[in-house]
C-alpha cells in the first residue's frame, strides 16, 4: 500500500512533469522529508504535497501548483 | 484545433514563404524591402499573441506571472520596434543604413531589460523550486563556450567599432549595446534550454524549451546581424532574416504551450 502511494503520486505527476522528472521529484521530495519512498504514508502527504507545490510554482504559478498539491493530498482518499 | 498546432502550421508556411520570396526576389528591390520589413512585424505579433495568452491564463499574480508579464512587455516593445522600422523604411523612405540610430532602436534597446529580468526570474524561481539543476560539468562547459563567444565577439565586433573614427559616439553606443545585451540574454536562455533538456519531453518544460530556443535564435541572429551590418554586408532579403522571424514564432509557440499547460491542470 505504502509503495503504491508513491507510485500513485508519480502517475498523477507524470503527464505534467514527464516520467523521469516525476520519479526524480518524488524521490528528492520524500528524501527531503527524511523518508524513503517505500516508507511514505498518508500522514506524510500534506508535507510532500507542499514541497511539490513549491517545485511546480515557477512553471505553472502558485494557484495551479496549489491545485496539483490538493490532488496529491486527496490521493489517499 | 489547438492554438499551438495552428501556430506550428503558420510558422512552417511563413518560413517557407519567406525563404521562397528571398530566393526568387519577384518584382525587384521594393517588394523585397516590403516583405523583409513586414514578415518580422507579423512574426513579432504572433509572439505577442502567444505570450499574451500565457499571461492571461495565470490566475494570481506571483513571480511566475511576473516573469511572463515582463516577457510580454519585451515582446510588445519588439513589436513596436519592428513596426517603426518598417514604417521608416517603407512609408517614410528613410535610408536606415545611413540614419542610425532610429526611433526603432529606442524600442529595441529598451526591450532587452524586461526580457533579461523575466528570464532571470524564471531561472531564480527554478532555483528556489528545489528541482535538479543538472551536472556542474555542463555549466563549466557552458561557461567555457560563453567565454569563447564573448572573446570572439569582442575581437570581431567591439574592437573595430570602438576604434572607428568615422562613427559618432551615440551610434557607437547603440552598435555596442546590441551584442552586449545579446550576451546577457544568452546566459539565462542557455540555462533554461539546459533545464528543459533535463526534463525530457514533458508538458511542463515545453513552453520554456520554445522560449529558450526562440531567444537563442534571436540573440544569434542579432550578433551575426550586428557583424554584417557593421561591415555593410547586410541588405534586405538576407536569409539571416529567417532566423529572426523563426525566433519570434518559437517564442509565440512557447506562449501558446504555456497557456495549454495551464488549461490542462
Amino acid at each position: 500500500m505504502t509503495d503504491n502511494l508513491a507510485k500513485r503520486i508519480e502517475i498523477l505527476l507524470t503527464p505534467i512533469l514527464g516520467e523521469l522528472m516525476a520519479a526524480a521529484t518524488i524521490k528528492i521530495q520524500t528524501e527531503k522529508l527524511g523518508l524513503k519512498q517505500e516508507d511514505l504514508s498518508v500522514p506524510d502527504l500534506p508535507s510532500l504535497a507542499k514541497n511539490i507545490q513549491k517545485a511546480l510554482t515557477i512553471f505553472v504559478g502558485s494557484d495551479k501548483a496549489t491545485e496539483v498539491a490538493r490532488g496529491i493530498e486527496k490521493i489517499a482518499a | 484545433m489547438k492554438a499551438s498546432k495552428r501556430t506550428w502550421i503558420f510558422t512552417v508556411l511563413l518560413i517557407l514563404f519567406n525563404a521562397l520570396f528571398f530566393w526568387l526576389k519577384p518584382g525587384g528591390d521594393f517588394p523585397l524591402t516590403v516583405v523583409s520589413d513586414l514578415l518580422p512585424v507579423i512574426a513579432a505579433f504572433v509572439a505577442l499573441l502567444g505570450i499574451g495568452s500565457a499571461v492571461k491564463s495565470f490566475s494570481g499574480m506571483d513571480q511566475t506571472k511576473g516573469a511572463w508579464l515582463l516577457l510580454f512587455i519585451g515582446m510588445a516593445l519588439f513589436f513596436c520596434a519592428e513596426c517603426t522600422y518598417g514604417a521608416l523604411e517603407v512609408i517614410f523612405k528613410v535610408d536606415v543604413n545611413k540614419v542610425f540610430p532610429t526611433l526603432a532602436d529606442l524600442f529595441w534597446t529598451v526591450a532587452y531589460a524586461p526580457i533579461f529580468i523575466g528570464l532571470i526570474m524564471l531561472v531564480t524561481g527554478y532555483r528556489k523550486s528545489g528541482l535538479s539543476f543538472g551536472r556542474t560539468s555542463s555549466y563549466v562547459f557552458g561557461l567555457c563556450a560563453f567565454m569563447f563567444i564573448t572573446f570572439t565577439i569582442a575581437n570581431k565586433l567591439f574592437t573595430p567599432i570602438m576604434n572607428d573614427p568615422e562613427t559618432g559616439r551615440l551610434a557607437k553606443i547603440v552598435y555596442l549595446y546590441y551584442p552586449m545585451a545579446d550576451l546577457f540574454v544568452i546566459i539565462p536562455a542557455m540555462i533554461l534550454a539546459y533545464i528543459t533538456y533535463l526534463f525530457g519531453k514533458s508538458l511542463i518544460s515545453r513552453p520554456w524549451r520554445y522560449i529558450a530556443l526562440g531567444f537563442l535564435c534571436m540573440t544569434t541572429f542579432d550578433i551575426v546581424y550586428s557583424y554584417l551590418s557593421w561591415n555593410n554586408m547586410y541588405n534586405p532579403g538576407n536569409f539571416l532574416d529567417l532566423f529572426q522571424n523563426l525566433s519570434y514564432l518559437l517564442i509565440g509557440l512557447g506562449g501558446f504551450y504555456q497557456k495549454e499547460l495551464l488549461e490542462s491542470i
